[in-house]
């Protein structure tokens, strides 16, 4: 059955981020009317939460579908058996507590990343998301004006994902997750192709600046990067089984909070495919290390 | 299946919002949207709250099971993050609370840092009443000259009168990491603040455990930081109020200045704490016996560990609401969002006396200027 000009509401969340929605069952075939308001609303709320949905994986991947071509599950790590465009997300294989945007190592990230909880703990085990646009509208004019001019690599080739100590699991995990390296060079100040707002295009695959030493990268990244992580820059989700949540990739990031132990945390993570990102002075990224990872992500036109 | 609909079930569970579509982009919005865009009153009706189930490792959605943790005396304790905060329910503070409802709320609140108490039906009478069940009152405030009428021992923290006070907009008292009045010799024991009026989205408050910080430094720095001793006072760099108003001449004329462990022995649990408070901590020289720059480089790794992600909750408030905070183990965050927008946001604090902080060495905290902060306003 097809839905049609389906009315819901949208609560704000936080003062400059994210919006649930509410009175959208994303199991139903959605018309386009809803998927185009839902659209603006990602554009301006940047995290949108659809709570206690009762999505499978097929149906995860039929919404996220809905709003451009899907991704594999990773660049280099397997998807989940029997649906490849489906990542597992588990806290037995590592945390992500460090801010990042999704796969930024390779030269089209994803546009969106939808991640839909299956175990949760009682408590623990936010999701934190910032507004970047936000964060580069906070910079005094002569900070965003270095911005706009710089370029950052982002690799996947570091301790990203910190496994918990000793654990076989995890060491294979960061094996898998290396397997193929990528280095890409993005602009520190991405413009958004649907709105044209500029975001600070940085997080924890930008390791360092383009012709900048170790060091002097290490303090302007950390110097821009304070703005996005500024608390009323971001929201915090606290996750129910059965919430989905939708976050623009091209102008978020995120952290997994990682405060609850040993107990399970899984998610599902389906991503729409994105473009090569386009800087303030309209340059594209590019690929310094690596392949196009196009077993990845269907290749920009 | 039906506990799951049951519980999530949001159907009607509000009126919708009126206001007109906010989704910024005219021409692309294809169906109606309604976005919540009103101030939220005690008494007005709540935005709906959501609280998940205490429990929630499940395998697939059919087999959830509601198994809330309700301790024997009746009291339900729902931890809220991995280190901080537990909503407590199961109490209602417009009574009189007997001696084991206070033990147990007590005892949460020693485990938790900060507890929570959903839409609360009290006014400043019944806060005060609830407050003197865990120690003596201090008055609102050291700087505090216009309490509400009859009740010395509020501080309203009320958008709607700092233009007036402080000589600059804000929604908060103090919009960076602190602890409450640490530039007293005898910052108070604990805090109790109660949500009146709340903006529809934003406002949030954090809180972070001060112990889990400590207990999660590198055992050579929890060895330097126990020796190390800092300069707290009232002000900081951090502009709290415009330099030519009222307050700021009050400020100058009893400035309150202490020396504290930058490690905290906590009187009553044994556990030490992180007791930095950045906005009390924020000028020159503040670590006694190293220069200036040591003494702020030092406090930013500090700073950076307290305001971890993960040693923090972050609360949503609701009118009604009232949280509870155990101040000699905490540091809290107001609202920088909503500047912005055009929210009135009220709430009112009280406070316990507090003793003077020890340190891992056992010495006391040191009285540089101002004066100890003891019960007052009693009537």
């Amino acid at each position: 059955m097809t839905v049609t000009g389906t009315d819901f509401d949208l609560r704000r969340v936080a003062g400059r981020i994210g919006a649930e929605v509410v009175g959208v069952d994303l199991r139903e075939n959605l018309d386009d009317d809803t998927i185009a308001s839902i659209r603006a609303a990602l554009l301006e709320y940047k995290a949108l939460f659809f709570r206690g949905q009762k999505l499978d994986d097929t149906g995860q991947q039929r919404f996220a579908a809905r709003f451009g071509e899907l991704t594999t599950a990773h660049p280099t790590v397997p998807s989940l058996d029997g649906s490849p465009n489906v990542l597992r997300v588990d806290s037995a294989e590592g945390r992500a507590n460090n801010w990042h945007t999704d796969v930024t190592f390779v030269v089209s990230p994803p546009s969106a990343s939808t991640l839909r909880s299956i175990v949760v703990p009682p408590y623990g085990g936010d999701t934190l998301i910032a507004n970047s646009a936000a964060a580069y509208r906070d910079l005094p004019g002569e900070l965003r004006e270095l911005a706009d001019r710089i370029w950052a690599e982002h690799t996947n080739d570091y301790d990203y994902a910190i496994p918990p100590a000793d654990s076989e699991k995890t060491k294979a995990f960061r094996e898998i997750f290396v397997s193929r390296k990528y280095r890409t060079a993005h602009p520190v100040v991405r413009v958004h192709p649907e709105t044209g707002e500029r975001g600070l295009f940085i997080g924890g695959f930008a390791q360092r600046i383009v012709d900048l030493s170790t060091t002097e990268s290490r303090d302007i990244l950390r110097l821009l990067q304070a703005y996005v992580t500024r608390p009323e820059n971001t929201v915090r989700w606290r996750w129910a089984p059965g919430d989905l949540a939708f976050f623009d990739n091209r102008i978020t990031q995120h952290y997994a909070v990682d405060d609850y132990g040993d107990l399970p945390r899984l998610l599902h993570r389906v991503t729409v495919a994105g473009g090569v990102p386009v800087g303030a002075d309209g340059r594209r990224s590019y690929t310094i290390e690596g392949d196009d990872a196009s077993h990845y992500t269907p290749l920009a036109a | 299946m039906s506990a799951f609909s049951g519980l999530f079930d949001l159907s009607g569970a509000v009126p919708r919002s009126k206001g007109p579509s906010r989704t910024g982009l005219p021409g692309s919005v294809a169906v109606p949207v309604n976005v919540n865009e009103r101030s939220v009153t005690a008494g007005s009706g709540a935005l709906p709250t959501f609280h998940p189930p205490f429990h929630q490792s499940i395998s697939t959605l059919e087999h959830l099971t509601m198994t809330h943790v309700v301790h024997e005396l009746g009291i339900d304790v729902r931890p809220l993050s991995g280190y901080t905060g537990a909503e407590v329910h199961g109490v209602d503070l417009s009574r009189d609370l007997d001696d084991q409802t206070v033990a147990e709320i007590r005892s949460a609140l020693l485990r938790w840092k900060v507890v929570f108490f959903r839409g609360q039906s009290i006014g400043h009478a019944e806060q005060i009443a609830f407050a003197a069940k865990f120690g003596e009152l201090t008055a609102a405030h050291p700087y505090e000259d216009a309490p509400p009428d009859g009740f010395p021992q509020i501080l309203p923290i009320d958008s709607r009168r700092y233009e007036a006070k402080f000589g600059t907009r804000k929604v908060t008292y103090d919009n960076g990491w602190h602890t409450d009045v640490t530039a007293l010799v005898n910052p108070p024991a604990g805090s109790i603040l109660r949500a009146d009026i709340v903006p529809p989205y934003g406002g949030d408050t954090a809180w972070t455990n001060l112990v889990a910080a400590y207990e999660g430094l590198p055992a050579p720095l929890r060895s330097l930081a126990d020796q190390l001793r800092a300069r707290h006072s009232f002000g900081g760099n951090r502009r709290l109020f415009a330099a030519d108003s009222d307050y700021a001449r009050r400020v100058a004329a009893e400035p309150l200045v202490a020396i504290h462990p930058v490690v905290r022995v906590h009187p009553e649990t044994g556990e030490r704490a992180l007791f930095v408070s950045p906005s009390f901590t924020a000028g020159e020289n503040e670590i006694i016996g190293f220069s200036s720059r040591q003494s702020r480089r030092l406090l930013e790794l500090f700073y950076e560990e307290v305001s971890r992600p993960q040693y923090t909750v972050r609360f949503r408030w609701q009118p009604g609401d009232v949280a509870f905070w155990d101040n000699r183990a905490t540091a809290h965050l107001g609202p920088s969002d909503l500047n912005h927008l055009d929210f009135d946001r009220v709430l009112y604090r009280v406070t316990l006396v507090g003793d003077i902080p020890v340190g891992v060495d056992g010495k006391q905290s040191e009285l540089v200027t101002g004066q100890p902060f003891l019960a007052g306003g009693d009537h």
